[in-house]
């Protein structure tokens, strides 16, 4: 049996309640109380809606963008094949009311009864039919549903490249390489179109980093050091994007860092590569 | 250059979204223009609303509408599905089942009741939750494959290379995760602690009592003013569904 819980109980737990970390007896017992206290309640919701923002903080999902798409295309031939209302069960033949007459009359309704027989049977087929020509379908909408993904897929690439080649293209763009010592240093190419506010950073031979770190890239002005983002290369190499506006006479150097895992407000790490505005 | 790959993760800057200053905003794959930070979304702002618009659409059974709320949440639902699972097997496969089931008990959405987020995101959580217990039990009944679970590695970036079709929503979506870890990172390690293992771990009280070593009654203070500050510190972030 259920232990009642007093209010003041109740909303004590309320917080693991709405993690759902309460041993079974207690969240029922919680669970009761919060069916009858609007207060209760209204906190509950409260705390579940704070708890929820946690998925945010999740780390990135390493679902590709094909798989994405794949999902995608499943569900909604999974939702199209649905038939969300059920059809109504074909009408049995055995328990259709077919009185029996004498005579002409009795003669008319046999035969009523036949055709109303053969009527509903051939409705019933229709039916079947029906599911079976919604099933096809339904396949068939998954197929069109793959391709207008990869067709998706292919012009968001398409995209992609013509981005990157307008942010190191342009007129207004300036060209910076990032440097330190060392054979097989790491070195990279920075883009700067001042026109579009768009940063295109290509990034080589970047050390593999360790698990928690992260590289961070770094816009420095006389006055401030504004993180432009971190990411991870793939084989050393990395391609970074970023828009920021920034009066061209206020950059006094580009510099990337490794910091722990999420970034960090300013730097503190070692400096992999830097390079100040004179050499541009 | 063409063989060069988009490879790098850009999140957002680590500047609090407070600062008046305007910082840089990169997305994976595609530039936008500047934008100034636009502070945690109040209760009126058009995506609650387009949630709800969506949820009512599949109610009456509109997939085209499931195709946009997939798109719409599939990165943070995926986010969450990972980080609970930390194995990527199961990963799509829970994703799927999310919103499969969403799909199919959108009728049991009430508004006024909770946020799309919040109904959402504790369905992720619980199929997550169901596959990775799942997976332990069979780990424990088989004695053949010790330790296959801690062989499987986390997700493997840190940043929230949120993959969505719509910027602004991948903005939105850094600008929440950003005040979230602040939140996180302003509470004591331990109610951290106590606070993640219930929500990824799925963990109860006692069960972290008895993984942390810590007196039952401790982790229940931990939990209580975990969720309080953090209700606390988010409550800009919650949608005023009437």
């Amino acid at each position: 049996m259920t232990r009642e819980m007093s209010h003041d109980e109740a909303f004590a737990a309320l917080g693991a309640l709405a993690v759902d970390a309460l041993d079974d007896e207690e969240r029922s017992a919680a669970l009761a109380h919060v069916s009858t206290c609007l207060t209760c309640r209204q906190e509950l919701a409260a705390l579940r809606d704070a708890a929820s923002n946690l998925a945010f903080t999740a780390p990135a999902v390493t679902v590709g963008a094909d798989s994405r798409d794949r999902v995608r295309a499943g569900l909604l031939a999974r939702a199209a094949a649905d038939g969300r209302s059920t059809p109504a069960p074909p009408p049995r033949a055995d328990i259709v009311p077919v009185t029996a007459g004498r005579g002409r009359a009795g003669v008319f309704a046999a035969a009523a009864g036949i055709l109303l027989v053969i009527s509903l049977g051939a409705v019933g087929y229709l039916l079947r039919d029906r599911a079976r020509l919604r099933d096809a379908a339904g396949l068939q909408i998954a197929q069109a549903a793959r391709e207008r993904a990869t067709n998706d897929s292919l012009r968001k690439a398409v995209l992609t490249r013509d981005s990157l080649l307008a942010g190191i293209t342009g007129r207004d763009v300036a060209l910076m390489t990032l440097t330190t010592n060392g054979t097989k240093a790491p070195f990279a190419y920075m883009f700067w179109d001042r026109r579009a506010n768009t940063w295109t950073m290509i990034a080589h031979n970047m050390p593999e980093l360790k698990a928690g770190r992260t590289y961070q890239l770094w816009l420095v002005t006389a006055s401030s050091k504004i993180s432009a983002g971190t990411f991870k290369p793939q084989n050393g190499d990395a391609v970074i994007r970023a828009t920021y506006a920034l009066p061209a006479d206020q950059l006094k150097a580009l510099a990337v860092t490794e910091e722990p895992a999420g970034g960090v407000a300013q730097p503190t790490g070692a400096m992999i590569m830097a390079v100040t505005t004179g050499s541009h | 250059m063409a063989a060069v790959p988009v490879s790098g993760y850009i999140r957002l800057p680590m500047n609090p979204p407070s600062q008046s200053r305007p910082y840089p905003s990169a997305v994976d794959g595609s530039t936008q223009g500047a934008r100034a930070p636009t502070g945690p979304r109040g209760p009126t702002d058009g995506r609650a609303e387009g949630d709800v618009e969506l949820v009512r659409r599949m109610q009456s059974g509109d997939e085209q509408a499931l195709g946009a709320f997939y798109d719409r949440w599939f990165a943070v639902v995926g986010g969450v599905v990972a980080r609970i699972l930390r194995s990527d097997g199961d990963v799509e496969d829970v994703i799927e089942e999310t919103f499969w089931q969403a799909w199919r008990q959108a009728d049991r959405f009430v508004e006024g009741r909770g946020s799309v987020q919040t109904w959402l995101l504790t369905i992720a959580r619980s199929r997550a939750l169901d596959r990775l217990r799942a997976a332990q039990r069979r780990r424990e009944e088989s004695l053949d494959e010790p330790g296959a679970m801690d062989a499987a590695t986390p997700a493997a970036d840190d940043a929230p290379a949120r993959s969505t079709n719509d910027p602004s929503l991948a903005v939105e979506h850094a600008e929440r995760r950003h005040l979230v870890l602040a939140a996180l990172a302003d509470l004591p390690g331990e109610q951290r602690q106590a606070l993640e293992l219930g929500y990824f771990g799925g963990l109860s009280q006692t069960e972290i009592a008895e993984q942390t070593g810590q007196p039952l009654g401790t982790v229940k203070t931990r939990m209580r003013l975990a969720m309080q500050k953090l209700r606390e510190r988010l409550s800009v972030l919650r949608e005023d569904t009437p």
